[in-house]
């Protein structure tokens, strides 16, 4: 393409291209940045949704091994769901200082414990606490927290958890939890931008589909290969988790949830296996819960969303109903 | 900056086209079930 000017100065004529190339920019990304907002009110795309998350329900961490916390005391309707955080940083209730007698058991995990995309009355959480309740009486205070790994987990535990003196700490443990400690965005303001978190997140959805090793499949195996990094720390975080139960008298468990892509036949057996091996050496009593999914041959009508495979409410319904026996057992009492 | 956008009124045109056309083919080939590991966003 020409550009029809009367420009005979070749530096004119650069000028105007770049002033030209600035403005269609700046045209796009506003009228860009406006559809898709007004789109947005009609649909809800995880990965904005995830933005809008860490930008109005995170905050930094003193303790770079915790990273991020909740902001206490906020609320956000993230995926249709309205989301409350309680002044201790928790999607819980207020918490009482002293537990009265109630059993009192901390559940650790991340974005699936915290619930994403559920009501918090339709979470494993609150449901495992009213069946629990129920028997005795139970109360379940939910430190889960969206984008942590073991490692954070534990390190929120001897922060802040330990203050509630537990009788009992249940771990739910996802395949990517392996992962390292997340870092920090360096241009969080573009989390603000729903046109940027669009291009960044469908340009790294393109790219895993063109890519042999970008898929969710071989990204989690990946995580479990001997020697790995990830993996070498979930195991110092959990011998960590193990010497604060003995040294302060709670019991620990471990419940490993099931990646919701394939459930006839999980792809990470293997990757389960080498966990749930090393839990056993550490002496942690253990639930593998994918045996307990292996009948669904639907996976996605337990997605939260066509573009979001955490566990819906009937998934949740599934792993409170699959894990009560387990957590409520003689072992934990 | 009235005349110079008048001036290129359908350069601009073409070039915005070009980005919505991007824009559209990006969310419709990446419009199906997830298919990559849960993103990192965190702050």
């Amino acid at each position: 393409m020409t550009l029809e000017t009367r420009d005979t100065m070749p530096t004119a004529r650069v000028r105007d291209i770049l002033v030209l190339i600035a403005i269609s920019l700046v045209a796009f990304v506003v009228i860009g940045e406006v559809t898709l907002r007004i789109y947005l009110e009609y649909r809800t795309f995880y990965d904005v949704e995830m933005s809008r998350y860490a930008r109005l329900l995170k905050i930094d961490a003193e303790n770079p091994r915790v990273g991020h916390l909740h902001r206490p005391n906020s609320e956000a309707e993230l995926m249709d769901v309205e989301v409350r955080i309680n002044s201790d940083g928790f999607r819980d209730d207020e918490i009482r200082s002293n537990s009265n007698g109630t059993h009192r058991i901390i559940f650790l995990g991340d974005s699936l414990t915290f619930g994403w995309g559920v009501e918090q009355n339709e979470t494993f959480a609150h449901l495992l606490e009213r069946r629990l309740d129920a028997q005795s009486p139970t109360e379940v205070i939910n430190f889960g927290t969206g984008n942590y790994n073991t490692e954070q987990e534990v390190e929120l535990l001897l922060e802040k958890g330990l203050d509630y003196q537990p009788d009992q700490v249940v771990l739910f443990y996802f395949i990517n939890d392996a992962e390292p400690v997340p870092q920090k965005s360096r241009f969080p303001w573009l989390g603000d931008l729903r046109i940027a978190t669009f291009y960044w997140s469908r340009i790294k959805a393109l790219a895993a589909r063109w890519s042999d090793s970008a898929g969710y499949r071989d990204y989690y195996s990946a995580l479990y290969r001997d020697g790995s990094e990830g993996l070498g720390r979930v195991r110092v975080a959990l011998e960590k988790l193990r010497d604060a139960s003995m040294d302060h008298g709670f019991e620990i468990q471990v419940v490993l949830l099931p990646e919701l892509h394939e459930l006839v036949d999980y792809p990470f057996r293997d990757e389960h296996a080498k966990i749930s091996r090393m839990l056993s050496e550490i002496d942690i009593p253990t639930l593998d819960l994918a045996p307990a999914f292996a009948d669904v041959t639907n996976p996605q009508e337990l997605w939260v969303a066509p573009d979001d495979a955490h566990p819906n409410a009937k998934a949740h319904t599934r792993i409170a109903d699959s894990s009560f026996n387990f957590i409520h057992g003689p072992g934990a009492r | 900056m009235r005349k110079f956008l008048i001036k290129y009124k359908w350069h601009l045109g073409i070039v915005l086209a070009v980005y919505l056309g991007v824009a559209i083919g990006l969310y419709l080939m990446t419009e199906s079930p997830q298919s990559v590991p849960f993103l990192y966003q965190i702050n």
